[in-house]
């Protein structure tokens, strides 16, 4: 699905809470520094050498890999908008327990910084369970308006499945752009 | 349990008295028990009489008249039927738990949250929301699941509220295929003298909905393929915008049935993407592109009518970044004026980042009349429809600040908290 909350990156619902009072005293700038997030699209975090999330899954072969799948600067959500299945019991490219992958969704081309290739990226949504909750990302490079929803992360994606109860978000890795 | 402790009350009070009242009083207080409901205080502890669930004083042997009314059961506050217009919706679309969206219809001249939250209606699973002024009745368009949390089957609902009992009139079922997603302003929309509700729907083939508002029945769906959205035009239909650049607008009957489908010429390119939200004034639509520019599009006749694109901003502005940005990033007021959120140093990805200024402009002479400086980074913006508007900011911690739309000064941060207002408007 697709859900946008915030101008920057790295805040979740437990931030969102404690930031509420500062901010209204805050500038932009000072928010950032605050809590240390990620401007979206803008590279402020250093990649992690090893992707944290993947040691139980997630790894797509053949494509070398870094960064964070817990953290919304990953690279493989450039253009993703809603709750990271890493952090809900699933991983980048893989549903947690239990919930249903969307079989159609939204697709993005990331940069991946490690041999610098662009990679198309399915983002299919995760189904059947409550919202997740965790880990809320939005980044929105490539992303487009409603009337072109192949490339529109503002929609639940949760169609075709049993349940359109929105969960997670994916990033699955399904081939490489065009240089 | 309620007759069990009014006899403990009883039986604690028959205690401190005088022996041969107390068994009088007692044995008249079991009868009581067993005859009528009633409210019993203690006469040996409190100067105060017994009294009935109407206030009336009790006849329980001579105590005196009763010097205050109680409660009354059942009392339920109104709203005016015509609401103040200064007054808002502020949609909570409840982000992190999408069953529990509500709208709260809010006074934000008051200075508590008692005194700004006049009321709130239900909106589950990222609701939809409609007022008709000429109908005197909110809609809601939601979705309900009967296995909750993980789904089971979906049942999509017009549900029909009285704008000032706030009571629910009735409801419509729709076919389950309404928009599920972040909340579009122009994901529905009232036509034909608010008789018809139109609904987008997304599964993802497209259509529309139609429901007859007079019946309260679902009347038809249209198919509108390639094309998203439904933006009120003319007296009796609605425009889409469609994915190879043009304008669909479908024109209805009556009674709901299609009417006509016209098309026009594809006037958005993809170098600069035309935002799905628009400023309306006098019938037409003020679209945002992505870079800047302002696409008017009259909404008046039975076509969408695009008009010539005008720049926001300056070369100079445009070179340094500045662009529209956010969710609900446009609006306007009564008085004819587009308020635009704005930020600067703007790139690829940065169209949802909400921004650090409102830019207004009067559209009719394409030029920007002020510039307001936000206290807090902004992420949506919506307008009062008052003669003195109130421009009411989403900001980045997703409070509502309230800004003099005129001066641009920062009157208060909102005493109401919701967890994710993203939408913003002024009550009709």
């Amino acid at each position: 699905m697709s859900w946008w909350i915030r101008p920057v990156g790295g805040l979740d619902g437990l931030a969102e809470r404690t930031a509420r009072g500062l901010a209204r005293r805050s500038s932009r700038r000072s928010w950032l520094r605050a809590f240390g997030a990620a401007l979206v699209g803008g590279a402020a975090m250093p990649l992690l050498p090893v992707a944290r999330a993947q040691s139980d899954g997630g790894m797509t072969a053949g494509v070398p890999e870094s960064g964070d799948a817990e953290s919304c600067d990953y690279w493989r959500y450039c253009a993703i908008d809603g709750f990271l299945c890493s952090c809900c019991g699933g991983s980048p490219n893989s549903c947690p327990p239990g919930t249903e992958m969307s079989p159609i969704t939204w697709i993005g081309t990331c940069q991946n910084p490690v041999d610098g290739k662009s990679y198309i990226v399915s983002y299919n949504d995760c189904c059947g369970r409550t919202t997740c909750g965790q880990c809320l990302c939005q980044r929105n490079e490539g992303d487009r308006p409603m009337y072109r929803p192949s490339v529109n992360n503002d929609i639940n994606w949760c169609l075709g499945t049993q349940s359109t109860v929105y969960h997670c978000s994916t990033a699955r890795i399904v081939g490489l752009g065009l240089e | 349990m309620r007759n069990m402790r009014k006899g403990n009350r009883a039986r604690q009070g028959c205690i401190v008295l005088v022996a041969l009242f107390l068994v009088a009083a007692c044995g008249s207080e079991t009868e009581r028990q067993t005859s009528q409901p009633t409210e019993v205080l203690d006469p040996a502890q409190t100067s105060q009489p017994a009294v009935s669930d109407d206030g009336g004083e009790r006849d329980d042997g001579g105590v005196g008249a009763a010097d205050f009314a109680a409660d009354p059961p059942n009392l339920n506050h109104s709203l005016p039927t015509d609401y103040p217009e200064h007054w808002l919706m502020v949609h909570d679309a409840a982000f992190f738990h999408m069953r529990e969206g509500r709208y709260y219809i809010v006074d934000p001249q008051a200075e508590t949250v008692g005194g700004q939250v006049r009321a709130m209606l239900s909106g589950d699973f990222i609701a939809l929301h409609q007022q008709s002024p000429v109908r005197k009745e909110h809609y809601i368009i939601e979705s309900f699941f009967s296995r909750g949390g993980r789904g089971g089957e979906r049942t999509d609902v017009v549900s029909i509220y009285d704008t000032a009992s706030l009571e629910l009139q009735g409801e419509v079922i729709i076919p389950p295929k309404r928009f599920s997603g972040m909340p579009p302003p122009f994901g529905s929309a009232l036509v034909n003298n608010d008789r018809l509700l139109v609904v987008y729907n997304f599964t993802p083939s497209q259509t529309l909905t139609v429901v007859d508002l007079e019946t309260r029945t679902f009347v038809a769906e249209h198919g509108i393929a390639g094309c998203a959205l439904a933006i009120p035009t003319g007296a009796a239909g609605v425009t889409s915008i469609c994915s190879d650049g043009a304008f669909l607008t479908t024109n209805f009957s009556e009674g709901g049935a299609k009417a006509s489908s016209m098309r026009t010429d594809a006037v958005i390119g993809s170098d600069d993407p035309l935002f799905e939200k628009a400023g309306v004034i006098d019938g037409i639509g003020y679209f945002p592109t992505f870079g800047g520019d302002i696409l008017p599009v009259d909404l008046s006749g039975e076509i969408a009518a695009p008009g010539e694109r005008w720049a926001a901003v300056t070369e100079a502005e445009r070179a340094s970044g500045w662009r529209p940005g956010g969710w609900g990033l446009v609006a306007a007021d009564r008085l004819g004026r587009l308020y635009l959120l704005m930020h600067p140093e703007g790139r690829e990805g940065s169209h949802k980042d909400g921004g650090s200024e409102v830019w207004v402009f009067d559209p009719q002479k394409k030029q920007r009349i002020a510039r307001i400086p936000l206290a807090t980074w902004g992420i949506s913006i919506g307008l009062s429809n008052a003669q003195k508007p109130l421009l009411v900011v989403t900001n980045a911690a997703l409070g509502l600040d309230a800004y003099d739309g005129e001066t641009g000064e920062l009157i208060k941060t909102l005493a109401l908290q919701a967890q994710t207002p993203f939408l913003v408007s002024g009550v009709r």
